[in-house]
């Protein structure tokens, strides 16, 4: 390779360099004890790698390092995405440590570290940089949970976490062997062509998608696959279970994307048995998530449940090609804003153990009516209500569904949301409605950095609410770059 | 490509008993160092499939992403015993089945 390629190669992954770059100047300064200053760091680190990333990044679709990584196409917005992730749930962590007495600066690094995890799988353009991001970004998320060394429910929200996320991930690297088994390459572009010629070996091509996808479905906590979850968020200091919920699923959902549209494990054109089994999946997951959850006496549970049930209508939007595909990219966008914000707004409530009881959260409305204002824009939005930019984000899905005529499917996700209305507003009801002698025991200290997070958070989720196109313009332009090549490279 | 010739088809065979070994292994032992163990033993078994897949198109793509599965199963073994360690000083146990303050 001459060096003038190398030269663009590095530029293409200029940002995933800064988020390295920053994630080692943390771990170095916190080693030099100068604390102060990590945690923005860290969130301007991450916002100028998703700006650079945005702003600079290349608009066609092209493939860069030998093949391993994509640049242009959907992959800037993407990067943008994750990033801002990242940032919005530094926002919320400091505050949080403190308040715990836990003072590990290595967690803004890990937080850099996952990020760059997250941006490199869901950019990766061959079966070995998934295997890499995805293993990089669980590790930290590993160690997010086991945060508290001498909290109990930490520790075994950390062994969960680690034993069954190691578990599933095995299964995915015997799915990606046995792909390597069956067509000899683990570039996605050569699989692609590889696997629509595929005469041989059929049945064994269906068990390895099938073993990738045991190991995808882990991750994004889909219906049998979802035990972990509660427990995991449970455990987990509150504003990173926000970031786990959020930002690994939006990076797991878009190498899933890709690799179902690479495979073409969904297309109609093919005998496919694999459409039906996450077509089933997408069922059970929005049925069971949301069921569960209104039956939950904690939030953060309740939050853990309802992420398994979004994690339903985004795996209906897989099950649609193309027009599916958009619609869960704006989708993880706008559930990345909404449940941060939930989360973050939780952890700057909780003090004691029961500070996150549904109960406990009565009468919030008259004693701090800003933050109970803020709560419910967060869980209007989760519960897809106009004009927030949950129910844009939802009617996007659905009607990428009814496009691709899985109308049965589109409308048991409609009624199941109806049934997710139900518990997201019972906690509305209990912080306005309900009238209690003693006004509402949570502390909520209003902090800088969580409090101008908590404001940016729900100004979005309004304006996108009302102004959708915003984002939905950009993501569409991001596509059809990505289908003029598709176009232009075929003969 | 045929993948079952007999040379291929023995390594497998020996690549998928290990991994089955693994599942069974995490899915009944109680102790957790042993259930990672046998995680170890399903990443290696999944070495042993690229290892011999490798071989056989004559490509090294497949010899390499056993190393980056080597290096990533070393990581692991770090989070994993930490995590094992940070448990055992509150409760000088790690049975798996003792770790169960959470329930829905």
């Amino acid at each position: 390779m001459d060096l003038h390629l190398l030269g663009s190669d590095t530029l293409a992954i200029a940002p995933l360099l800064l988020l390295l770059g920053v994630g080692l100047l943390i771990m170095l300064l916190d080693s030099f004890r100068v604390h102060a200053s990590i945690p923005w760091l860290a969130g301007l680190g991450m916002l100028s790698a998703g700006a650079w990333a945005w702003l600079a990044g290349p608009s066609q679709s092209q493939v860069v390092f030998s093949g391993m990584m994509e640049a242009g196409g959907i992959s800037p917005l993407v990067t943008l995405f994750l990033c801002l992730a990242g940032v919005f749930t530094v926002l919320f962590v400091p505050d949080y440590l403190a308040r715990h007495d836990n003072k590990v600066n290595d967690v803004y690094a890990l937080l850099v570290f996952a990020v760059l995890g997250m941006v490199l799988m869901a950019n990766a353009h061959n079966l070995l940089m998934t295997f890499i991001g995805l293993e990089t970004m669980s590790m930290c998320l590993y160690i997010f949970a086991a945060l508290f060394k001498t909290d109990t429910r930490s520790n075994e929200a950390g062994l969960k976490y680690f034993l069954l996320g190691s578990f599933a991930s095995a299964f995915l690297l015997f799915g990606i062997a046995l792909v390597y088994g069956i067509t000899g390459t683990l570039d996605l572009g050569e699989l692609s062509t590889k696997i629509t010629l595929l005469q041989e070996n059929k049945a064994l091509f269906y068990v390895a998608s099938g073993l990738m996808l045991v190991g995808f479905l882990f991750k994004v906590a889909a219906f049998p696959f979802h035990n972990w979850t509660p427990d995991v968020y449970q455990g987990t200091p509150t504003p990173l279970a926000g970031f786990m919920a959020t930002g690994s699923k939006m990076a797991a959902f878009v190498s899933l994307g890709i690799i179902i549209e690479k495979l073409e494990l969904v297309s109609p054109a093919v005998d496919n048995r694999l459409a039906t089994v996450l077509a089933l999946t997408a069922f059970l997951t929005m049925v069971y998530g949301n069921l569960v959850a209104a039956r939950q006496t904690n939030l953060k549970r309740m939050l853990a449940y309802s992420s398994i049930a979004h994690s339903g209508y985004v795996l209906l939007g897989l099950c649609a090609p193309v027009f599916g595909f958009q619609a869960i990219l704006f989708y993880m966008f706008i559930y990345t804003l909404m449940n941060i914000g939930a989360f973050g707004l939780l952890g700057m409530a909780e003090q004691r153990m029961e500070d996150t009881d549904i109960e406990s959260w009565k009468g919030l409305g008259k004693s701090s009516p800003y933050m109970a204002g803020a709560m419910a824009v967060f869980l209007f939005s989760l519960a897809g209500i106009p004009p927030l930019a949950g129910f844009m984000s939802k009617y996007q899905v659905f009607l990428s569904a009814i496009r691709e005529d899985l109308v049965v499917l589109a409308t048991i996700g409609i009624l199941t949301s109806v049934v997710g209305a139900f518990y997201y507003l019972r906690v509305i009801f209990l912080m306005f409605f309900q009238t209690t002698e003693q006004p509402s025991t949570l502390n909520l200290r209003q902090k800088m950095a969580p409090a101008t997070g908590i404001a940016v958070l729900v100004l979005l989720i309004i304006l996108l609410g009302v102004f959708p196109s915003l984002i939905l313009d950009p993501i569409r332009a991001a596509f059809s770059s990505d289908l003029v090549i598709e176009m232009a490279s075929q003969p | 490509m045929d993948l079952l010739t007999p040379t291929i088809l023995s390594y497998l065979t020996v690549s998928l008993l290990m991994f089955a070994i693994g599942t069974i292994g995490v899915m009944t032992r109680r102790n957790g160092i042993v259930v990672f163990m046998c995680i170890e033993l399903m990443l290696n078994s999944v070495n042993l499939a690229l290892v011999t897949f490798s071989h056989m198109w004559d490509n090294p793509a497949g010899s390499m992403l056993v190393f980056f599965v080597m290096c990533v199963a070393a990581a692991e073994a770090v989070v994993g015993l930490a995590i094992v360690i940070s448990i055992f000083r509150n409760k000088q146990d790690i049975d798996i089945n003792h770790v169960n303050i959470f329930k829905w």
